[in-house]
């Protein structure tokens, strides 16, 4: 999917003079409400799987640096979602009310590992092999390191600022729905995602990255 | 609320690099900053963005429409079993209702006079005008009653002696609402059956009983006479 700035739209962007890097495009949910209206739930939740699954799988992989469990929690959800799909009211967009039980479903799923002190993988993610190979050898290498490293100075940000960068920025969330998912206000969040930038410059260049 | 890094009163300056940023994340008029550093910030604006998804197994969706399947399965199942459970409950409502459902007894008093093989009855349902027959000495007295509320039955003579109760004579058989009280009539007079719903100890004389059992707010069919000649 491209994940363009032209791609997104300003109405969606969560800031009222100017938008630097608005929400992603947002599927057309008026098909899927129709079906909810209809009580056809479960095309519905097939229509919300197809429009938001990897996203949503997204989501949760980079919260909880482990696939498999990003697989189970995506999972359940999906089922949560379609069991309390009829009581789906509309305040607000399918993908800020899945990505607000998405929100929900990974924290909990990490406060259990971490009852379980089970250690995380030190290298689980591998979002640089996510990534499309590219065809020049040293290129490839050489965005598999800034990649690396990115994701490396990411996970070295205070947790509420990586998620807000990530939510905003990765995930296309405006601001106003991530206040929605995460009862903060916009304000706060623009904040934390501003020292985000802040801190992964200074980060990267440690790293020897340039900018 | 406090950020990560900030002052514990939240007012640590910002530099001219977090001015910027915060402007740029607000849609505000951005303030100036060397051309360096915002190059740097868009280009780490652009890394981050362009972060490729992490794609999920190839079976993860048909592993969660699985799911869902057996979901929806278990669904419709857990419904029947909730109509299934829903008719059974109404069903054994209705029985317990049957069960303990009483029909409210039929209300009567029925007064017989058995003479040899001749028989004369006389019955009468409360609210109606009393009724009025005639026996001879040695003849039999059958007097049958039937009340919800049934405490005792007694047979006057004279409007003065209280000749038969029941319970407690021998004549007397039956329980709760039903009371069936058999006696011979020995002397000559004029006998009154009374159907009482009240258990109020007899005194001395019918008009004695009455008031007392009026008194007592006691509902009372005394209108059956039988005269003895």
């Amino acid at each position: 999917m491209s994940r363009s700035a032209a791609a997104r739209p300003a109405a969606k962007c969560g800031c009222q003079k100017r938008c630097i890097v608005p929400s992603t495009l947002p599927t057309d949910e008026r098909p899927i409400l129709e079906l909810i209206a209809r009580r056809d739930y479960r095309a519905a939740i097939d229509a919300l799987i197809e429009a938001y699954f990897d996203q949503v799988y997204d989501f949760c992989v980079r919260g909880l640096r482990e696939r498999v469990a990003a697989q189970d929690v995506t999972q359940r959800v999906f089922l949560e979602a379609f069991r309390d799909i009829a009581r789906f009211r509309g305040d607000s967009s399918l993908r800020t009310w899945l990505f607000g039980i998405a929100d929900h479903r990974w924290k909990d799923e990490r406060k259990a590992r971490e009852r379980r002190e089970r250690r995380f993988d030190p290298n689980p993610i591998d979002v640089v092999n996510a990534v499309d190979p590219s065809p020049d050898p040293a290129e490839e290498t050489e965005r598999r390191r800034r990649s690396s490293a990115l994701e490396d100075c990411m996970q070295r940000l205070h947790e509420p600022i990586r998620e807000a960068i990530d939510m905003h920025y990765t995930q296309g969330l405006s601001y106003e729905d991530m206040s929605e998912i995460l009862s903060v206000k916009p304000g706060t969040l623009q904040r934390r995602v501003a020292r985000a930038w802040h801190s992964l410059r200074r980060c990267l260049e440690m790293k020897g990255i340039s900018l | 609320m406090t950020e990560p890094g900030d002052t514990p009163d939240g007012t640590e300056p910002l530099d001219d690099d977090e001015r910027w940023l915060q402007a740029r994340e607000e849609g505000s008029p951005l303030p100036p900053l060397s051309r360096e550093r915002v190059a740097a910030y868009e280009t780490l604006t652009e890394m981050v963005r362009s972060r490729a998804r992490i794609a999920p197994p190839p079976s993860a969706r048909d592993q969660l429409r699985a799911a869902l399947d057996r979901d929806e399965l278990a669904g419709r199942r857990h419904a029947r079993r909730q109509w299934v459970y829903a008719a059974a409950a109404v069903a054994a409502a209705a029985v317990i209702l049957i069960v303990m459902w009483r029909p409210a007894p039929e209300e009567f008093t029925v007064v017989r006079i058995e003479s040899g093989d001749a028989l004369r009855r006389g019955s009468i349902e409360r609210g109606m005008a009393g009724d009025y027959q005639m026996a001879a000495v040695g003849d039999r007295l059958v007097v049958d009653a039937r009340s919800s509320d049934l405490k005792e039955l007694r047979v006057y003579r004279d409007d003065r002696e209280l000749v038969a109760r029941c319970p407690g004579d021998p004549g007397c058989a039956g329980g709760g609402p039903h009371w069936k009280l058999t006696m011979r009539f020995d002397a000559p007079g004029l006998y009154r059956a009374v159907r009482v719903d009240k258990a109020v100890a007899p005194a001395t004389t019918y008009d004695a009983d009455m008031a007392a059992l009026q008194s007592a707010g006691a509902v009372l069919d005394d209108d059956h006479h039988i005269e003895v000649r």
